[in-house]
């Protein structure tokens, strides 16, 4: 959590408002999105919006991977209403069930993997829906009333959770008291490792969205007098309530009561997503009206699901509306057929680990890549009296003058630390793959060529568009 | 827990309170005194 809350201070709130204020800039030039925002700050530079390409691919990827994983939601709320997971009341009861479900094995719960198929297929027709109405009538809507409702609600589990004290007494030391500690106690040894620092920026931006270009297209239709800073502000801290408070609360601490420390581990290699499916299953069984209650705490991690990965889907949407056009269906219909189609390994590919190799670059990499250079686009080519200035337009609070000098010197040189110290100590095994399975070597060569087609495809469009713009100024 | 992982979940918990608190009232005064501002006109 030390590198957590570190990233936070120096990364994610001065991203937070760099994002917001060159969003809103770009907008007034009618931009929306990374390529045209990176070029109206440095125009000179004919290849930054190359870089701004990272903006849309980025999204894409998660978008890819996050989707299956939400339509793993879904499928889990109805199973909840139906009791179909209640005859699991173990942990590998219930890891079996996820895999069955996953199709990574046929077993009792899952013959096949058509209902999980089904389940993606609802998802993935509903986010192309949203995104087609907007972002008042769709996006706004189903934020409104849904993330209130799971605040409630979350804190309502973070209070069963905190009261499980030792659910078996056989084993005294799986208890919430540890959870919390295996979160909590701070771990030196692991502040050297470069692994832990991209990590933890990559969970920072992941969270807060920044470093993925998502914020840019929002902040884009914003007018030059509307507040950034208290927006931005606001935003981090209603997400570190809901991330470490109540989700911090809820996952990890009922998982060591009910597993220990060496089961969540466990089971946390199986995958980054699987911990939440198979923990919280467990722990809403334990509670009277579990049924009723895993329906509801899934449906509405599923529509916080969907506001997310809708707003993964704009930079690519909005791109193609701004620069080529497009109307909004067009554009919903392209991203949704080529979407549909680079979906469909990670969903029949899952046990290959493609959805851990896609989150590292989409998730992480990218985000860390993005943000950095955007941070010095800012602080050093924008200017620091310029970004200031543009900061506090229309700003409803001053922000503290110290970061002026963390966004100038502190935010870059962290992030180029990181991304230095992580090629120093990770390059070479992660590019080799040299950590993972020999059977799986193959599967994830042929994703990371699937990922170089995407960005080289979006990188021919961006020089598709400034080549259109070049023919129509002559 | 560790008494050291009491401390670090007490100071935490407790900025990341105060810093959502202090949002949501400067968030909620903006509102009203653009609200007061709307009824003026």
């Amino acid at each position: 959590m030390i590198p957590y809350f570190v990233a936070l201070f120096l990364l994610g709130l001065p991203l937070m408002w760099i994002e917001w204020t060159i969003g809103r800039f770009g907008g007034g030039f009618g931009h929306s999105t990374a390529p045209g925002i990176f070029h109206t700050i440095w125009n000179k530079n004919k290849f930054i919006k190359y870089f701004g390409v990272i903006g849309i691919f980025g999204p894409t990827v998660i978008f890819i991977y996050y989707i299956y994983v939400e339509s793993w939601l879904l499928g889990y709320s109805f199973f909840a209403l139906l009791g179909k997971y209640k005859a699991c009341t173990t942990e590998e009861a219930m890891v079996a069930f996820l895999q069955g479900y996953q199709g990574v094995v046929k077993n009792e719960f899952f013959s096949s993997i058509a209902p999980s198929y089904f389940f993606f297929l609802v998802t993935f027709l509903l986010n192309v829906l949203v995104v087609h109405c907007g972002i008042s009538k769709g996006i706004e809507r189903v934020c409104k009333y849904g993330l209130m409702v799971l605040f409630i609600f979350a804190a309502v589990l973070v209070v069963r959770v905190l009261t499980l004290g030792t659910p078996d007494t056989a084993k005294p030391d799986y208890n919430v008291a540890n959870g919390l500690g295996f979160l909590w106690n701070p771990d030196w040894s692991a502040l050297a490792s470069a692994k832990v620092w991209l990590a933890a920026s990559g969970q920072i931006f992941f969270t807060l969205s920044c470093g993925i270009g998502v914020i840019l297209t929002y902040a884009s239709y914003l007018t030059k007098n509307d507040d950034v800073a208290l927006s931005g502000l606001t935003a981090a801290a209603t997400n570190e309530v809901a991330e470490v408070i109540l989700g911090g609360s809820i996952v990890i601490p009922a998982a060591v009561a009910f597993f220990g420390p060496t089961g969540i581990a466990k089971i946390a290699k199986g995958g980054a997503f699987n911990l939440g499916f198979v923990t919280m299953p467990l722990v809403l069984q334990k509670v009277a009206f579990g049924e009723i209650l895993g329906f509801m705490w899934f449906m509405l991690l599923f529509i916080a699901g969907v506001t997310s990965s809708i707003s993964l889907a704009l930079p690519a949407v909005v791109f193609l509306e701004d620069e080529f056009n497009f109307s909004k269906g067009k554009a919903s219909l392209v991203f949704g057929t080529v979407t549909f189609v680079l979906t469909q390994p990670v969903i029949f590919l899952l046990a290959r680990g493609i959805v851990d190799e896609l989150h590292f670059w989409g998730g992480t990499f990218c985000l860390v890549v993005f943000a950095t250079i955007e941070t010095i686009l800012f602080g050093w080519v924008f200017g620091m009296e310029k970004a200031w200035t543009e900061m506090h337009t229309g700003s409803d609070i001053t922000i503290p003058r110290i970061y002026r000098f963390i966004i100038k010197y502190i935010t870059p040189a962290f992030l180029l630390f990181i991304l230095s110290f992580w090629f120093w100590q990770e390059w070479t095994p992660v590019i080799l793959l040299r950590n993972v399975p020999a059977e799986n070597v193959p599967y994830l060569i042929g994703i990371r060529l699937m990922l170089v087609g995407l960005f080289a495809v979006l990188a021919f469009l961006v020089w598709v568009v400034w080549r259109r713009k070049k023919v129509r100024s002559l | 827990m560790r008494p050291e992982g009491w401390i670090f979940i007490a100071i935490s918990w407790g900025a990341i309170l105060s810093l959502f608190a202090y949002c949501m009232v400067r968030t909620l005064q903006h509102k009203n005194n653009k609200d007061q501002n709307n009824n003026d006109k």
